[in-house]
C-alpha cells in the first residue's frame, strides 16, 4: 500500500474526511507492536512477572545492562520464536521508529527507524526518560507524562507533536502510545510507534493554504456560488450564498438547493429551476435571468447551472452562480416607464398641436373672412384709411395661418415614421429646385451641382431639406445681380463622419455669433420686411437631420454668403 | 312654407365657419338649399330622419360637407355610420377641415370619404375653394341616381 499522503490530499480539493493511509498503517502497526509487546512484555527477561521495575528500583542499573543485552534492546528471548521473528521485523522497519517504554517512562528498546528518525543510536538512548524527546515547551506542559496516564486509562492514545533529534532540529511526529500490560492487567510499560510526517504536515498546510485561497476568493465574489450534488445536496456554497440564504451555515448545507426558500417562494420559480438542473445534470449548461428570494426580498439573477464532467464526460457535480441584476433590470424598467411617459407626454403634445390647428385657424378664418366682406360689401362706404387698416387685418390673419401651418408641419416630423432607403441626393436636389422655379423667374441664378454620394435616408424629408436650404439660398441672394448656389460634397479631412453635404450662396450671409440660434424655431437673423419668413424652414432642417442622426451646421461672413452643412451620421453616407 | 329640396348639408360646429360659408354660397345663389347642422349626431338624425327630425321627408342631399371636429358624434364617426348604411353608400361627402393630419386624411379616404379639403384661412381663398367644390358635385360631376334608386328600394 503506497503511503502517499501527499498524493491524497493534493487530489482532494476540498476538505472531507481524510482517508490518511500514512495513519492507518501507523495505528496498525502501534497496534500489532502492542499486542506483540504483551506478549514479549510477559516473557520479557526485564522482569520476570511481566512486571517493568518501579522507576524508583534500585535494581535499574540491571535492568538497564539485561535490555542492552538485546541487539537493540529488543529482548532476545529464546522462548519465543515468533518473538525472535517479530523482533527482527521491526528492527528492521525504517519508516517508524518503534520503541518500547518501561512503566515510568524509561526507553526500552529502539529500532532502525528510530535511530534513523532521531538520530540516537541504541546504546545512546536506551535507559534514558522518553520525555527527552520532547520539546522543552511540551516538557512543561506536562505532555509526556499525560501521554502515558492516558494511554494507560483509556489503552490506546493518538497524538501528533513536535519532537526533538539527536542534533536539536525538530520533525512533526505522529505517535501512536500503547500500554502493554503483564498477567493481571497490570501496566508493565508502553510501544510507541512513531512516524515523521513533518512533510505529509507541511503538504497539508500548503494544501489548506490553497484551499484557503480559493475560499477566500469564491467568498470575496459578489455572486451567489454553490456546487451541488446531482440529487440537489450543496456540497460548497460561498459566503455571498450564505449570506442570501439568512441560514445558518450548518441548516443552509442540509437545505436541497432545489427545495430551498430561496425557489420555492414561488411555485412557478422552483419549477423553472428544478427543469434547468434537470437539464444541467444532463449536461448542457443553462443561462437565464431568474427571480430569487434573497437577502429577504425577490431579487432578479442573470442565472447559470454549468455541469462539472469527469475525463469520461460523466456529470459529477453542477456549479450554480446567480448574479444580482435587479438594479440594472429596475433600471431597464424605470427607463420603460420613463420612454412610455414621455410617449405619453408626445402623444398628449400632438393632440394639443392637432387642436391648435384647428381651433387657432378657426377664428383666423374669421377676422380675415368678416374683414373681406367689410370690404368688399360695404367698401364704398369706408374711408381710404378704413380699408387700409382692414386689408392690414387680413394681411397679418394670413401671416399668422402661415407660422400656424409651418409650426404644425414642424411638430408633425417629430413623428413622422423616417423610410430610409438609398437614395440618390442629385436626383433630390433638381426636383428641389423644380419647385422652387418660381422663385428663379426673372432672376440671374447659376446653380452647381457637384459630385453627390448616395446616402441612406428618407427620401421626401431630404427632399425637404434641400428645398428649405435652397430657398433659403435664393431669397437671400435675391440682392445679388447674379446670384451662385453651389450644392456639393465635402469629405472633410477624409473622416467619414465628419463629411457633410452642403448649400453654398453668395448672397447676404449673416453674422456668424448667431450661428447657433438659426436653428432654433421662430429665430430669424433678418428682418421681416427685407426677407419674408416664418422662422420655421431652418427648424425643419434641423429635425429632419437630428432624426436622421446627423448633424447640420452653417458658416457665414456678413455680405459674403453662407454655408449650410450636413450629414446622416458616419455610416448613412456611401462615400 | 314647403320643405326645401336640400342639396346641401353641412356639418359645421363654429359658427363663424358656419356663417362664412353661408355668405360664400350666397353668393353662389344656392344657399337657399342648405342645411346646417351643428353637431355630428344632429347631421346623422338628419340623414336618417330621426330625433328632432323624425316624421320628415327622408333626406337626399346631393352633397356633405363635413368637419372632422364636430360635438356629440365626430366626423369620423359621422362618416362611419353614414357609410355603413346601404343608402348613403354612394352620397358624395366632402370633408371640410382644418386638419391638415396625415392620419385623419388616411383615415376619412379609407372610410369613403370622396375629397378630403382644408379650409384656407384667407376668406378669398376660401370663397373660391367652395365655390369649386360645389360646382364640381353639384354641375361638373355625373351622379348615379339609378344606382341610388335601385339602393332607396332595397333599403326600404
Amino acid at each position: 500500500m503506497p503511503v502517499s499522503p501527499v498524493g491524497s490530499s493534493a487530489t482532494t480539493p476540498e476538505p472531507a474526511p481524510e482517508p490518511a493511509p500514512a495513519r492507518t498503517l501507523s495505528e496498525r502497526l502501534s497496534e500489532v507492536v502492542g499486542r506483540i509487546g504483551r506478549l514479549l512484555g510477559a516473557r520479557g527477561p526485564y522482569g520476570e512477572d511481566g512486571v517493568a521495575r518501579p522507576a524508583d528500583s534500585p535494581k535499574r542499573e540491571g535492568a538497564k545492562l539485561e535490555v542492552v543485552g538485546g541487539r537493540r534492546g529488543l529482548p532476545a528471548s529464546p522462548a519465543s520464536d515468533a518473538g525472535e521473528r517479530f523482533r527482527q521485523l521491526v528492527d528492521g522497519i525504517r519508516d517508524y521508529a518503534i520503541f518500547m517504554l518501561d512503566r515510568e517512562g524509561h526507553i526500552l528498546s529502539w529500532n532502525t527507524g528510530a535511530e534513523r528518525i532521531y538520530g540516537y543510536r541504541p546504546e545512546e538512548i536506551i535507559g534514558r526518560h522518553f520525555s527527552s524527546l520532547y520539546t522543552v515547551d511540551d516538557l512543561e506542559a506536562g505532555k509526556p507524562e499525560r501521554v502515558l496516564q492516558k494511554a494507560a486509562e483509556v489503552g490506546r492514545v493518538e497524538d501528533e507533536g513536535w519532537r526533538v533529534r539527536k542534533d536539536g532540529t525538530r520533525y512533526w511526529a505522529h505517535v501512536g502510545t500503547s500500554p502493554l500490560r503483564g498477567p493481571g492487567g497490570r501496566i508493565s510499560g508502553f510501544a510507541k510507534v512513531t512516524h515523521d510526517i513533518t512533510e505529509k504536515r507541511l503538504v497539508e498546510g500548503q494544501v489548506r493554504e490553497a484551499q484557503r485561497a480559493l475560499r477566500e476568493l469564491i467568498d470575496s465574489m459578489g455572486t451567489f456560488c454553490a456546487k451541488v450534488a446531482l440529487d440537489g445536496r450543496l456540497l460548497l456554497v460561498n459566503r455571498t450564498a450564505e449570506q442570501a440564504s439568512g441560514l445558518p451555515r450548518e441548516e443552509l448545507m442540509r437545505t436541497n438547493f432545489l427545495e430551498g426558500q430561496w425557489w420555492t417562494f414561488d411555485p412557478d420559480v422552483a419549477h423553472r429551476v428544478r427543469q434547468a438542473f434537470e437539464r444541467a445534470c444532463a449536461g448542457e449548461t443553462v443561462s437565464y435571468d431568474e427571480e430569487i428570494f434573497a437577502f429577504g426580498r425577490v431579487l432578479t439573477i442573470s442565472f447559470s447551472l454549468v455541469p462539472v464532467q469527469d475525463d469520461s464526460g460523466e456529470v459529477r457535480y453542477v456549479v450554480a452562480e446567480g448574479r444580482d441584476v435587479t438594479a440594472r433590470r429596475e433600471a431597464e424598467e424605470a427607463l420603460r416607464d420613463r420612454t412610455a411617459e414621455l410617449e405619453a407626454a408626445n402623444r398628449d403634445l400632438e393632440a394639443f398641436s392637432y387642436s391648435v390647428s384647428h381651433d387657432l385657424r378657426a377664428p383666423l378664418r374669421a377676422v380675415n373672412g368678416y374683414a373681406k366682406i367689410l370690404i368688399d360689401d360695404h367698401g364704398p362706404g369706408l374711408s381710404d384709411e378704413a380699408r387700409g387698416h382692414l386689408e392690414r387685418i387680413r394681411a397679418s390673419s394670413e401671416n399668422l395661418g402661415t407660422l400656424i401651418e409651418g409650426l404644425l408641419d414642424f411638430s408633425r416630423l417629430g413623428r413622422q415614421k423616417l423610410e430610409r432607403a438609398t437614395v440618390s441626393p442629385v436626383e433630390v436636389v433638381r426636383e428641389a429646385l423644380a419647385e422652387l422655379a418660381a422663385e428663379q423667374e426673372g432672376r440671374k441664378v447659376e446653380i452647381r451641382i457637384g459630385d453627390l454620394p448616395s446616402c441612406h435616408a428618407d427620401r421626401g424629408l431630404l427632399k425637404r431639406v434641400f428645398v428649405n436650404l435652397l430657398s433659403n439660398a435664393l431669397k437671400y441672394t435675391r440682392a445679388r445681380k447674379a446670384a451662385l448656389i453651389e450644392v456639393g460634397f465635402r469629405p472633410v479631412g477624409g473622416e467619414r463622419d465628419r463629411a457633410a453635404y452642403f448649400v453654398r450662396d453668395n448672397g447676404v450671409g449673416f453674422d456668424a455669433r448667431y450661428s447657433d440660434r438659426l436653428f432654433d424655431v421662430f429665430e430669424r437673423l433678418h428682418p421681416a420686411e427685407e426677407y419674408e419668413g416664418t422662422g420655421v424652414g431652418l427648424a425643419i432642417v434641423q429635425r429632419i437631420i437630428h432624426r436622421h442622426d446627423g448633424r447640420v451646421w452653417a458658416e457665414s461672413v456678413p455680405d459674403r454668403g453662407a454655408t449650410f452643412y450636413f450629414n446622416f451620421g458616419g455610416s448613412s453616407t456611401d462615400a | 312654407m314647403p320643405e326645401r329640396e336640400i342639396q346641401i348639408l353641412i356639418v359645421e360646429d363654429n359658427p363663424d365657419d358656419a356663417a362664412l360659408a353661408l355668405h360664400a354660397l350666397r353668393k353662389l345663389d344656392i344657399a337657399e338649399t342648405v342645411q346646417l347642422t351643428r353637431d355630428g349626431a344632429e347631421a346623422v338624425d338628419f340623414l336618417f330622419g330621426t330625433g328632432v327630425f323624425s316624421g320628415r321627408k327622408p333626406a337626399r342631399p346631393r352633397l356633405v360637407l363635413l368637419d372632422l371636429k364636430v360635438p356629440k358624434i365626430s366626423g369620423l364617426e359621422v362618416l362611419r355610420l353614414v357609410r355603413s348604411h346601404v343608402k348613403f353608400q354612394l352620397l358624395p361627402i366632402v370633408v371640410l377641415t382644418s386638419s391638415r393630419d396625415d392620419r385623419d386624411i388616411e383615415e376619412c379616404y379609407r372610410l369613403g370619404a370622396n375629397s378630403y379639403v382644408v379650409k384656407p384661412v384667407d376668406f378669398v381663398a376660401f370663397t373660391e375653394m367652395m365655390r369649386a367644390i360645389t360646382h364640381y358635385w353639384l354641375e361638373i360631376n355625373q351622379a348615379n341616381p339609378a344606382a341610388a334608386e335601385r339602393l332607396d328600394r332595397r333599403a326600404a
